[in-house]
């Protein structure tokens, strides 16, 4: 409406209960559609404010568990590395042999950094069990030597493990190792463990 | 934001505005209402009353009686001021309220020389409830012309209409049929 006509509908208007009504009424809709659509915003934002809410719950334990992963892997990178350092400083001589010469090769293989391939010697000689003749001197002396060879691949095992840096496989070894006091390599074998 | 800015916003319906007002004010006005209805209203409750209390805020404004140069105090205030008091009509229609809760809120009430026009009659919810009810097209088309105020074309482009004039004749249908059942409840 331009400004004469909007004049004269006013006019009209005051004079005419019916079209006053009308127009009332027409307003009141139209501020009941208005209304409507600032309380559809508002709870939009309810909404949108309480899924804020509970991502941030979500996201909270996710974001400390994450958190204790990273640390939880630097702290095992740590003891990884430590475990290999202290592996390293082990030195596994000739003197310390005392079974057959299969022990010279898993000791070559060792100092070489091929800790699988020493593991696997190590493995095949546990399986290869010979019989003594316990009843005489010589078998007596032939079970004396093995049970050594044992006890040094025991040990060679272990430091295998810590040169790879598998902690919980070393501790394993080191443990069983530790538990035999009468053991060449028990005291070693618990030093190793205190600093695992 | 200023008052003066969020009131302005409201008179134009400026959704962002809207927004934020519920938003900057919402845990300060929940929080103060936990205090006073000591656990007699929960939650979903208090959210109702604030979300409520929003609206009559805007209603003030949209009909004058809440303007930059009428308002006495800060809007956050004012808006405070209408929680207290639909906390109280709240309270008093449930039978098992605290009564001395009740009581702190009536004697703040009674110093707080607010007026509580922002109370609707029952005509305006008569309106309020049929525009509710309405069903589509003419809840959206109704809702993207007098709120969103959008033109004709871009209404045709959202609803899929042919163009302008059929946004134009199906906006009179659409008012037509609400004034004509108004007409009815309100004994026109």
């Amino acid at each position: 409406m331009d400004e004469a006509e909007r004049v004269a509908f006013e006019s009209e208007m005051h004079q005419n209960e019916d079209i006053a009504a009308d127009v009332r009424l027409r307003q009141e809709i139209v501020l009941a559609i208005r209304r409507k659509g600032v309380e559809d915003v508002f709870r939009a934002k309810e909404r949108e404010i309480r899924s804020r809410s509970a991502r941030k719950w979500l996201y909270l334990p996710s974001a400390l568990l994450a958190a204790c992963l990273v640390i939880g892997v630097f702290f095992r990178i740590g003891n990884v590395r430590e475990c290999k350092e202290l592996g390293e400083s082990i030195v596994l001589e000739a003197v310390q042999m005392r079974g057959g010469a299969d022990s010279d090769e898993i000791l070559e293989a060792i100092n070489a950094g091929k800790y699988e391939d020493a593991l696997c010697q190590i493995e095949t000689l546990r399986m290869q069990v010979p019989e003594f003749d316990l009843n005489s001197e010589e078998g007596q002396y032939d079970k004396m030597q093995f049970d050594n060879q044992m006890e040094d691949l025991d040990w060679f095992e272990a430091v295998a493990y810590m040169r790879m840096g598998k902690v919980r496989k070393a501790r394993q070894c080191l443990s069983a190792i530790a538990s035999n006091p009468d053991g060449v390599y028990a005291s070693r074998a618990a030093e190793a463990l205190k600093e695992l | 934001m200023t008052d003066q800015e969020f009131i302005r916003g409201i008179l134009r319906d400026d959704k962002q505005v809207l927004g934020r007002l519920y938003e900057t004010n919402r845990e300060a006005c929940l929080a103060w209402m936990r205090t006073r209805v000591h656990n007699a209203l929960d939650e979903d409750e208090l959210v109702d009353i604030y979300t409520d209390a929003c609206l009559a805020v805007w209603n003030q404004v949209q009909k004058g009686r809440l303007s930059v140069e009428t308002l006495s105090c800060s809007l956050k205030t004012y808006l405070f001021s209408v929680a207290k008091n639909m906390i109280l009509r709240t309270m008093r229609g449930k039978k098992s309220w605290a009564g001395t809760s009740v009581e702190n809120i009536q004697d703040e009430l009674s110093d707080s020389g607010i007026e509580d026009a922002w109370m609707k009659n029952e005509e305006e919810c008569i309106v309020y409830e049929e525009v509710c009810k309405m069903p589509f097209p003419c809840n959206r088309l109704l809702n993207l012309f007098y709120f969103q105020k959008k033109r004709g074309e871009e209404i045709a482009q959202i609803m899929n209409y042919s163009g302008p004039d059929s946004v134009k004749t199906q906006k009179s249908k659409c008012m037509r049929k609400i004034e004509a059942i108004l007409r009815k409840k309100l004994g026109r």
